[in-house]
C-alpha cells in the first residue's frame, strides 16, 4: 500500500439537534485516509457512518476540514459537491439502494450517462464491470428479480462505473449472509487491486476487521486507534 | 431519456394512483371541450338561426333611422332610386344571397266584430319566403302573386276568431294624425314563438306597406349572404362604395341588433372559464397529492439518486416528466373522447328548445374549435406539470444523509 493520502480529515465535529439538544457524533476526529483498504470500526452510535457521510460529500461538519482531491469540501457549494460525488466517489450502501424502476444495467450505467463517454463506450464499460462482478448474464433484470447479494454486486457495479478514485461502502455485509459477505469481500478486493481505486468500509463485522489491515476504530466520536 | 424511462416506470408503478389522477385529467378536460364545443355551437347554431329568423346578416337603414326611435317613420326611408343603385353595388358581390325591403308597421287590425292592436313588417314575399321566421301552421307564408294575402300570428287569429280567407282591415296611422287603411284576406296563420308575438303579429307584402305609407320608398332592406364569414369583408366593399357613390346611410351587423345575443355569449364564456377553473384547480390538487404521495414513498431512492451525484434540477426534471407524460397521456384521452362525444351528437338526435324569441329549436351537437381544443389542452398539460413542481423541489432538496436512512 502506498502512502499517498486519499482524504485527510481534520479536527472534525458533528452534532445533530434532537430537538432543543444537540448530540454530538463526531468529537474533534482526525485522520489521514491513505491509498487502498481502510476499515472504520466501532460500535453502533460511535460515529463510523457520520465519518462516511463527510467524507463521502453527503454531509457537511460542524466544525473541521476534510480534504478531497486536495480541495476541502466544507467550502464547496452543494453544486460541486454533486459532481465530485459522481465523478470521484463510488457508494455502496447496507441497503443496496439500487433504484427499483431500473434494470441492472440502467442502474450501473446512471452515473455515467453525463460523462463524455459514447454510448457504445459506456456499454462496453457497463458490460465489463458486470462481468467483472458475475452479473453479465442479469443486465437487464430488475432488482426485485435478484437475491440480496447480487443486489450488493449490482451497487459495487454502479459504484465503480464512473472509475471513481475512491470507494465509501457503510456496512456493506450487514445485510447479507456470512457467505455472501464474504464473497463480496473478496469481490471488492479484488477490484481495489485491479482499479487502484481506495476503498473506505465502515463495518463492525468481525469478518471484515479481519481481512483488512488498515483499520480506524472510532468510539464517541472521537479516534480511539490508529 | 433516462429521466423519462424512470418518470413512466414510477408511474406504471403506482398504477392505481396513476389512473385515477388520469381519469381526474381525462374528465376534466372532457367536460370543459364539451362546454367549449356546446357554446361554440350556441354561437354558430343561435347566431344562424337569428340571422336567417330576425335579423339577415346586415341591415342598411337611411342615416336618421336609426336616431328616431320610431321604427314605423317613414321620415328616413330609401327612394326607389337608393335602393337600385345598393342592389347595383352588392351585385358585385357574389357573396350576397339576396337583399329584402322591409317596412315596419303598427297600427290596428279588426273585422267586421273586433279590432286589436298589431305589430308586424311587410316585406317582398319572394325574399321574405327564405327567412324561417315563424313557422306556418295553416296557410301559406306570404303570397307572391296576390299581394293582399298577410300572415297572422296563431294568438291574433284565435282571439279575432281569424280562419284562413278571413277579411282583415289594417289600419296604420299616418304623419297628419289620421289613419290609413288597407283590406286584406287571411293567407297564412303561424307560430312565432312567444305569446305576445303571436298575439300581435302581421305580416303583409311590401305593396300593402308602401300603399299604406303612400310611399315607393323601402324602410330598410336586409341583405342575406351565403355565408356568415363574408359579412365583414362585404360590409366593408359596401360602406367604401357608399361612400364613393354618395348615400348617406348607415348598417347594423346582425350582432349589434341582438344585445341579448352578446349577454348570452359573454355570460356563457364567463361560466365556461369558471369552469376551467375549476377543473385546472383539481387536476392542480390531484396531481400535485399524486406525485408527492409517490415522492414521500420514494425517498430512498430519491436519496440514492442525490448521493450518486444527480443534480437538484435532474431530479426536478424527473419530477416534472411524471406531470408531463401524465399530463399528455391524460389530454390525448380527453381530446379523443370530445371528438367522440362530437360524432356521437351528429348520428343521435337530441332536441334542445327554441332560444328565446325564435321558433325553430336547437339539435344538442357540440362544436369542437381547433384553437378551443389547442388551448384547453395545453392548459391542462401545463397545469399537471406546474402541480408536480412544488414536489419536485421538495424531492430536490432532500437530505441525503436523512433520506437515505428510511431505506
Amino acid at each position: 500500500m502506498s502512502d499517498e493520502i486519499v482524504v485527510k480529515v481534520e479536527n472534525l465535529h458533528k452534532s445533530y439537534s434532537m430537538g432543543k439538544v444537540k448530540v454530538p457524533a463526531l468529537r474533534g476526529l482526525s485522520y489521514n485516509f491513505k491509498e487502498g483498504f481502510t476499515v472504520v470500526a466501532g460500535a453502533s452510535g460511535s460515529g463510523k457512518s457520520t465519518l462516511l457521510n463527510i467524507v463521502g460529500c453527503l454531509d457537511l461538519p460542524s466544525e473541521g476540514h476534510v480534504y478531497l482531491q486536495g480541495n476541502d469540501i466544507a467550502e464547496m457549494d452543494e453544486a460541486a459537491r454533486s459532481r465530485l460525488r459522481r465523478s470521484h466517489i463510488g457508494f455502496i450502501f447496507q441497503s443496496f439502494s439500487l433504484i427499483p424502476v431500473l434494470s441492472v444495467y440502467d442502474n450501473t450505467e446512471y452515473p455515467i450517462l453525463r460523462s463524455a463517454l459514447s454510448k457504445s463506450e459506456r456499454k462496453e464499460r457497463i458490460m465489463r464491470i458486470l462481468e467483472d462482478v458475475g452479473l453479465g448474464e442479469y443486465a437487464h433484470r430488475f432488482p426485485r428479480e435478484l437475491s440480496g447479494g447480487q443486489m450488493q454486486r449490482v451497487a459495487i457495479a454502479r459504484a465503480l462505473a464512473a472509475h471513481p478514485k475512491l470507494i465509501i461502502a457503510d456496512e456493506p455485509t450487514a445485510n447479507l449472509d456470512s457467505k455472501t459477505g464474504e464473497k463480496i469481500l473478496e469481490l471488492l478486493g479484488r477490484i481495489q487491486k485491479e482499479q487502484g481505486a481506495s476503498v473506505i468500509i465502515a463495518s463492525h463485522d468481525g469478518n471484515v476487521l479481519e481481512r483488512i489491515s488498515t483499520k480506524l476504530f472510532i468510539r464517541d466520536g472521537e479516534v480511539c486507534n490508529d | 431519456m433516462i429521466e423519462t424511462k424512470i418518470a413512466v416506470r414510477n408511474l406504471i408503478a403506482n398504477s392505481r394512483r396513476t389512473l385515477l389522477t388520469l381519469l381526474i385529467i381525462v374528465v376534466g378536460l372532457t367536460a370543459v371541450l364539451f362546454i367549449a364545443g356546446y357554446i361554440n355551437m350556441v354561437r354558430v347554431g343561435f347566431g344562424e338561426l337569428l340571422i336567417g329568423e330576425k335579423y339577415s346578416h346586415f341591415q342598411i337603414y337611411k342615416k336618421g333611422f336609426l336616431d328616431t326611435n320610431e321604427p314605423t317613420s317613414m321620415a328616413y326611408s330609401l327612394s326607389p332610386e337608393e335602393t337600385a343603385k345598393i342592389e347595383e353595388i352588392l351585385s358585385a358581390r357574389e357573396e350576397v344571397n339576396f337583399i329584402l325591403p322591409r317596412i315596419n308597421l303598427h297600427g290596428m287590425v279588426g273585422t267586421t266584430e273586433d279590432s286589436k292592436i298589431f305589430l308586424g313588417y311587410s316585406a317582398d314575399p319572394f325574399y321574405e319566403s327564405f327567412m324561417t321566421y315563424g313557422t306556418i301552421e295553416q296557410g301559406i307564408k306570404l303570397d307572391m302573386d296576390d299581394p293582399y294575402q298577410c300572415v297572422v300570428g296563431k294568438g291574433l287569429a284565435k282571439k279575432m276568431g281569424l280562419d284562413l280567407g278571413a277579411e282583415l282591415l289594417i289600419q296604420v296611422p299616418n304623419e297628419g294624425g289620421g289613419l290609413e287603411a288597407e283590406l286584406v284576406s287571411v293567407g297564412g296563420i303561424a307560430n312565432f314563438g312567444p305569446e305576445e308575438l303571436n298575439n300581435t303579429a302581421v305580416l303583409t307584402s311590401i305593396d300593402i306597406g308602401r300603399s299604406l305609407n303612400y310611399t315607393d320608398n323601402n324602410q330598410y332592406l336586409l341583405v342575406m349572404l351565403h355565408e356568415t364569414q363574408y359579412l365583414e369583408d362585404v360590409l366593408a366593399y359596401l360602406k367604401d362604395e357608399v361612400a364613393r357613390a354618395g348615400l348617406d346611410l348607415e348598417f347594423r351587423t346582425w350582432v349589434e341588433m341582438d344585445p341579448f345575443y352578446q349577454k348570452v355569449m359573454r355570460d356563457y364564456t364567463f361560466q365556461l372559464n369558471l369552469i376551467a377553473g375549476i377543473f385546472l384547480f383539481v387536476i392542480l390538487l390531484a396531481v400535485s397529492n399524486t406525485i408527492y404521495m409517490s415522492i414521500v414513498e420514494r425517498t430512498p431512492e430519491i436519496g440514492t439518486l442525490r448521493a450518486i451525484g444527480i443534480s437538484r434540477l435532474e431530479i426536478i426534471r424527473t419530477i416534472l416528466k411524471e406531470g408531463l407524460i401524465l399530463g399528455i397521456i391524460g389530454v390525448s384521452i380527453g381530446v379523443g373522447l370530445a371528438y367522440l362525444i362530437q360524432i356521437l351528437l351528429r348520428v343521435v338526435y337530441v332536441e334542445l328548445p327554441p332560444p328565446p324569441s325564435l321558433t325553430n329549436p336547437i339539435r344538442l351537437a357540440i362544436g369542437l374549435r381547433v384553437k378551443d381544443v389547442f388551448m384547453y389542452s395545453g392548459l391542462l398539460a401545463g397545469c399537471s406539470t406546474f402541480a408536480t413542481l412544488f414536489p419536485g423541489l421538495k424531492a430536490a432538496n432532500t437530505n441525503i444523509v436523512s433520506a437515505l436512512r428510511h431505506a
